[in-house]
Formats: structure tokens, C-alpha cells, sequence
């Protein structure tokens, strides 16, 4: 691979589109600031040349305010990177340009792509950016990362200013800033400058604005440059220099963009413009309002599983028949011979994926890929922060917790754009209580489809109530041990958009795909495992040793024991192998309604799968991690023994 | 006044300065801004904030607001 081109910007300016249009559908994409919380690598080829790809998370400014941005200034800052694609929101340029300010200084060879032309176009804004190109000195590219307009001329310019190692000219400041900038830079040896691959006047900027991070990184390289910054910065105090130089950011970035953005009125047919965009400040107006905006979100998350819940129960009513059938033929050969075992397996573990995952899956990641990309989860934010902030959280959490319902992992991760390390800590002890599409999936196909979907909705609100409940302990109990809250949200709220249908569906592919490519090779080989030790009979030590908890605590069949032994690795096991050892599919034809509702209980709250542990060991620690599953499994015998006593 | 105790829908322009001011510029709300409050959450949730010039909107929770000064604009 030839060089790496780093895509840097503010969040929610479209980043991971650009990078998913350049790279293949690689990163994870939504219309709320914080999509990207880790960065995703990949590799583009143009006019014959490897190009790889970094698509960072968005950052406002260089001073890293949550974990997500400090991953992209950490990458920015250790020279990691050959080039750079500074990507802004053609609707928000004087904002972007500030952080321009800060980027282009670092010296790399850059372009700017400048995304969302549409919307602008829309809201009466024109660009001239030729001018934009002259006074940065860097190539700038108009696109609509969406629908991959502009997407090849970012991906040749880049390469071609990669060639021509041409460095942008920086955005320059008051003269007296200047000034205090060169005071300090023209004290970076060369070899500092060279080593940490920025300039000296980047360098400057970031020891004025009292980047302690980039003073470790220089350690001993360039004291008097350190030196001169902490005399400097001493000497100035109402404001401070980094208010100053925060102010002077602005500034030069709102100079230059009036510069370049001239208002006009909506081109093309006017009115129709206009309607379109008074359509979404109305619609917009309604999921805000104080009394409206809850109602509808209550709606919202409704819709999401009585929709997942009929299109799943339709779908998986037609793929599982053929299935049957064939299971029907296999199941009495079973246990003639081991290949037939093997056969029965294999067999059970690709109708468990295709009958009953897939069919409930799909709807679910549809609808949640919808509200995602539509902007509605900074929206729910929003409305309930009140009632969040009531139990200690953060409004915030509620955008990693909705994500919890798709899949833990990505949601446990997402927990970093909380800032407060208190919040991002509780918050990430509470997602792993919300069924994800696995858990959900077994919701649905055994309480839901049994029971009716009522059940599966009161199901659902009851695991609310867990949450909010859980919620409110574990903040109490922080109080006293981390620390108390901090002063709550602040949070940008993007417009209403609506996707191109073609950008929904490749994102339902990409989430349907780790199923395909993830997790159903586990199932099937799980099923497999399954069908063997049932074939040599080691099933029931199994069950039998996991008896005191699914017969005499739970009372339930002693056949699911190895059900929620290999539930541990994913959950969609729990309802694929049920089936294999109960030895049907019609789960109420061998258990009562009330076990029904007992298991699916256990199996939403007992000990979260490996991936999401090894998740968790990453993002909070192995202590944390093992109280969080030692919990939950704790809570998960509670709530499953209490609803034993009740139902059974 | 504060953000907080300011009118709906009433031109103010931004008095912030310390901790906050580098979260809230890096949001684009910068001191000397003009902003309104067009809108504020259910049960004691965060204030929604607009910048008539970009039309950016930033939910603000009302303890912060509480501690960000405006004035009337002209």
C-alpha cells in the first residue's frame, strides 16, 4: 500500500459516508453527532494505486472533550498518517473551517471535501469554492457523499496532491497572534517538528492553546518552544489564550467562509424546495414538542417491534415450512449413525438461522437503521434527558442504549461520546441489560409468537423498567464511590434527513451481514457440537449438572440447559438449539406458557454473550466487566425465579 | 439573565466565557453570537438552542444554561 489518507472532520459531517463510498461499506453511518466512535480502516484503489483509508471519529476541535474525539486527535497527533481529507458540511463551513484552522496547520499534504452541496443548495446557500480553493491553497471538492456524487474526484485529487506532497498554506490569525505563534515556533528544532511529522507552527498552536498531551509527546525535544508557550500563556490571563485562540479560530473561519458563501434564494422550482424544507421543520417541530414529542417516541419504539414483530412472524412463517419439512425427515435418522447426527445438526443450524433469526432480524435492523439515519436518536436524547437526568443518567445515554437494542457491542463502544467518565461508566453497566436483535429475536419468536404480541410488547416495557431501575441504583450507589453527576447535556441536534433508500438498504446488508458472516457460522457450528454430544449422550451431564437452576429453581424442561450453555457464545443459540433440543419447533406443544415466559425472562437478562463481555473488558475493565455479568446473571435469576413463583 | 430564565423565541446574544465557552464554541455557539431558545424538553429536560445565522440547534441541559449569561440583542 502506497500511503494513508486520513478522513477528518466534525462530526455528523458525513465522514463514514465518504469513507464507506471510497472503501466499500465498512463503517457504521447515522445522523447524529457520535456515529463513529472508533476509527475504521480500509483501502481504495485509483488510477491503479492502493490508497488506505482511515475514517476517524468527528471531533469539533482539538481539544478532545470525550473519548471518540480523543481517539481522532490521538491518531491525528501521532503522525499516522500520510495525507488528509478534511471533509465539511457545506451547511455548517464556518464551524468547519474552525477546526480547518487547527487541521491544515499540521502540514500534511491535504484536500477538502466539501459534502451535503445538496442540502445547502437547498437551504439557499452557494459556494464559491474556487475561492475557498485559492485561500486554502488545497484542492476542495464538492460531493454528496450519499449518493456518491463528487466521490471519484476526492479520491483522484487526493491522490494527486499525495504525488505533489503540496502542503496546504495555514489559515491565518490576528498579527498578534502571529506573532506569540512565531515566538514559539521558530524555537521547535527540526528534528522535533520532523518527529512528531507537524509543523512548528502546528506544533505552536497546540503548546499555546496548552495541549499537555502534545507536551508529553515532545517530552525533551523542544524545551525552549515549551518554555516560551508556558511563559506566554502565564502572562495572559482575561481571557485565557485558549479562549483567545478560540476566538481567534472563529474568527479567521467565519472571515473566510463570508468570504466564499453567498445566500440566495432556493434554486430549481422554488416553492417545491421550500415545501420540502418546511415539511421537515414541521415534522421536526412535532418530535420535539414538550407533550407530541413523547408520545411519539413512545410510538416509535413501539412500532419498532410490533413492526420487527408481524414482518418477522409473516417471514418466518414462510421460510421455516421448507425447513420443517426436512427437519421432520431428518430428525428420527438422527440417532442411527453419526454422520446423520452431523447431517441433522448442520441442518438445524442453518433452518435456526434462516427460519427464525434471520426473518425477525431483518425488520428490526430496518426500522432501526431508519431512526438512525433520520436523525431520531439525538431526538429521543433530548426528550427524555429529563427523565434520565431523574435517575442519574445522562441524556446522552440514551443514544448508545437505543443502539443496544441492534447489538450490544457497537452500543458498549458508543458509550464513548459520554463525556464524563461517571456517565459513560454507568451507562456502559446498563447496556447489556437491553435486548439486542439476538435477545430480541427469541422475544419475539417464542414469547410473541406463542404468547401474542402484547406479551412480547409488556416484555419490552418491563425490561424498560429494569433499565430505569438499574439505572437509579447504580447511580446512587456512584454517588458515593465515582463521584456526583456533572452538569448535563450539551448536544448538537442535526437536521432531519431522509436517506436515499439505496443508502438504507446497503446499511441493512452491512448489520444482516455480520449475522451471515458473524454469527451464524457459531450457530451452525454450535448446532453441530449439539447434535454430537446429543449423539454420544453428553447432553445430559450437561442438562443434568445445570439442573438445579433450570429444573429446580426455574422450573423448566431439563432440556434447556445446554441451550443457555451455548447461549453464553450468542444469544440467537438460546432459540436455535431450543428447537433441536426440545425436538419442535412448536415450543408450546412441550412447555407450558408460563416457562415460555420464565425462559425468555432468563434468557434477556443472564450473562451477556462473549463478545459483548470481551467488549466490556476493553471498555470499563475486567473488574467492572465481571460485577456487570455477575450482576446480571444475579438479576437474571431473581426476575426469572420471581415470574416462576408467579406463572408457574 | 441566564439562557435558562430567558424568553422563548426571543434574540439573545451569547455572554459565555470559562469551561463551557470551549464546549459551546467548538458547537458553533460562540461568544457575541446571536441565539434563541426555540424550545426546551419535557420534564425539566434540556433547552433546545438555535443560532439564526446557521441554523445550528444544540440541546443545552438547564443547569449549564443556568450558568451562560445573554442579553437582549439589539
Amino acid at each position: 500500500m502506497s500511503a494513508t489518507l486520513a478522513l477528518a472532520g466534525q462530526p455528523n459531517c458525513g465522514k463514514s459516508t465518504l469513507f464507506n463510498a471510497l472503501a466499500g461499506f465498512r463503517a457504521n453511518t447515522g445522523n447524529f453527532p457520535g456515529t463513529s466512535v472508533a476509527y475504521t480502516e480500509g483501502k481504495t484503489t485509483v488510477a491503479g494505486e492502493t490508497l488506505g483509508l482511515i475514517d476517524l471519529p468527528g471531533l469539533y476541535a482539538l481539544s478532545a472533550q470525550d473519548a471518540a474525539e480523543r481517539v481522532a486527535q490521538d491518531y491525528l497527533l501521532a503522525g499516522r498518517a500520510d495525507g488528509l481529507v478534511l471533509v465539511l458540511d457545506a451547511t455548517l463551513l464556518a464551524r468547519g473551517l474552525s477546526l480547518a484552522v487547527d487541521l491544515l496547520a499540521l502540514g500534511l499534504p491535504a484536500i477538502v471535501a466539501v459534502n451535503l452541496v445538496d442540502e445547502a443548495k437547498r437551504r439557499g446557500i452557494e459556494l464559491d469554492l474556487p475561492a475557498l480553493e485559492k485561500a486554502l491553497g488545497v484542492p476542495v471538492i464538492p460531493c454528496v457523499a450519499t449518493r456518491g456524487q463528487g466521490v471519484k474526484d476526492v479520491a483522484r485529487r487526493a491522490l494527486e496532491t499525495l504525488h505533489a506532497r503540496r502542503a496546504p498554506q495555514p489559515i491565518a490569525l490576528s498579527a498578534e497572534m502571529e506573532s506569540l505563534l512565531d515566538e514559539v515556533a521558530r524555537r521547535v528544532p527540526e528534528a522535533a517538528s520532523r518527529a512528531l511529522r507537524s509543523t512548528p507552527r502546528f506544533i505552536a498552536m497546540r503548546l499555546l492553546d496548552g495541549d499537555e498531551s502534545l507536551r508529553v509527546a515532545l517530552g525533551e525535544s523542544a524545551p525552549e518552544a515549551v518554555a516560551e508557550a508556558i511563559a506566554i500563556r502565564a502572562r495572559t490571563h482575561t481571557p485565557s489564550l485558549s479562549e483567545r485562540m478560540m476566538t481567534e479560530r472563529h474568527s479567521a473561519a467565519r472571515a473566510l467562509a463570508n468570504a466564499v458563501i453567498r445566500k440566495v434564494p432556493p434554486s430549481g422550482s422554488t416553492t417545491n424546495n421550500r415545501l420540502k424544507l418546511s415539511r421537515r421543520e414541521r415534522l421536526d417541530a412535532w418530535f420535539l414538542h414538550p407533550v407530541v414529542g413523547p408520545v411519539i417516541a413512545l410510538c416509535a419504539f413501539a412500532a419498532l417491534f410490533v413492526a420487527a414483530f408481524v414482518a418477522g412472524d409473516a417471514l418466518a412463517g414462510i421460510i421455516a415450512k421448507p425447513f420443517d419439512a426436512v427437519a421432520k425427515e431428518l430428525g428420527p435418522r438422527a440417532g442411527t449413525s453419526v454422520w446423520w447426527a452431523l447431517t441433522k445438526g448442520a441442518w438445524d443450524g442453518v433452518a435456526g438461522g434462516a427460519g427464525i433469526v434471520l426473518p425477525y432480524l431483518f425488520p428490526l435492523v430496518l426500522l432501526l437503521s431508519l431512526y438512525e439515519d433520520i436523525g431520531y436518536l439525538p431526538r429521543a436524547a433530548f426528550l427524555i434527558d429529563g427523565l434520565m437526568s431523574r435517575i442519574g443518567l445522562h441524556g446522552k445515554s440514551v443514544v448508545p442504549l437505543v443502539l443496544g437494542y441492534g447489538c450490544n457491542v457497537p452500543a458498549l463502544v458508543g458509550t464513548r461520546i459520554l463525556e464524563s467518565p461517571r456517565d459513560r461508566l454507568l451507562t456502559a453497566l446498563l447496556v447489556p441489560l437491553v435486548p439486542c436483535s439476538a435477545r430480541t429475536v427469541v422475544i419475539l419468536a417464542l414469547v410473541g409468537a406463542t404468547l401474542g404480541a402484547g406479551w412480547a410488547l409488556a416484555l419490552y416495557f418491563f425490561n424498560l423498567l429494569i433499565v430505569g431501575l438499574a439505572g437509579r441504583l447504580l447511580s446512587t450507589a456512584a454517588k458515593k464511590k465515582i463521584g456526583p453527576k456533572g452538569l448535563g447535556i450539551v448536544m448538537e441536534m442535526p437536521p432531519l434527513r431522509f436517506p436515499p433508500v439505496r443508502a438504507v438498504l446497503r446499511k441493512v446488508w452491512f448489520r444482516s451481514y455480520e449475522f451471515l458472516a458473524v454469527a451464524w457460522p457459531v450457530l451452525l457450528a454450535a448446532s453441530v457440537v449439539l447434535a454430537l454430544i446429543e449423539y454420544a449422550g453428553i447432553n445430559a451431564h450437561i442438562n443434568n449438572a445445570l439442573s438445579p437452576l433450570t429444573v429446580s429453581l426455574l422450573g423448566l424442561p431439563v432440556a434447556v440447559g445446554v441451550t443457555l450453555f451455548f447461549g453464553v457464545l450468542r444469544k440467537e443459540l438460546t432459540l436455535a438449539l431450543l428447537g433441536a433440543a426440545l425436538g419442535t419447533e412448536k415450543f408450546a406443544s412441550v412447555m407450558s406458557e408460563g416457562q415460555l415466559v420464565v425462559f425468555t425472562l432468563f434468557v434477556m437478562f443472564y450473562v451477556p454473550c462473549v463478545s459483548t463481555v470481551a467488549t466490556m473488558v476493553r471498555e470499563i475493565g475486567w473488574r467492572w466487566a465481571t460485577a456487570s455479568v455477575v450482576g446480571q446473571t444475579a438479576l437474571a435469576l431473581l426476575i426469572a425465579g420471581v415470574a416462576r413463583l408467579a406463572l408457574l | 439573565m441566564t439562557l435558562a430564565s430567558a424568553p422563548q423565541h426571543t434574540l439573545l446574544r451569547l455572554d459565555h466565557a470559562g469551561t463551557d465557552a470551549a464546549i459551546l464554541s467548538a458547537l458553533g455557539l460562540h461568544p457575541g453570537d446571536d441565539a434563541r431558545v426555540v424550545g426546551a424538553a419535557p420534564f425539566g429536560g434540556p433547552l433546545l438552542v438555535e443560532l439564526p445565522v446557521t441554523g445550528v440547534r444544540v440541546a443545552v441541559a438547564r443547569q449549564r444554561a443556568a450558568g451562560i449569561p445573554v442579553r437582549l440583542a439589539e
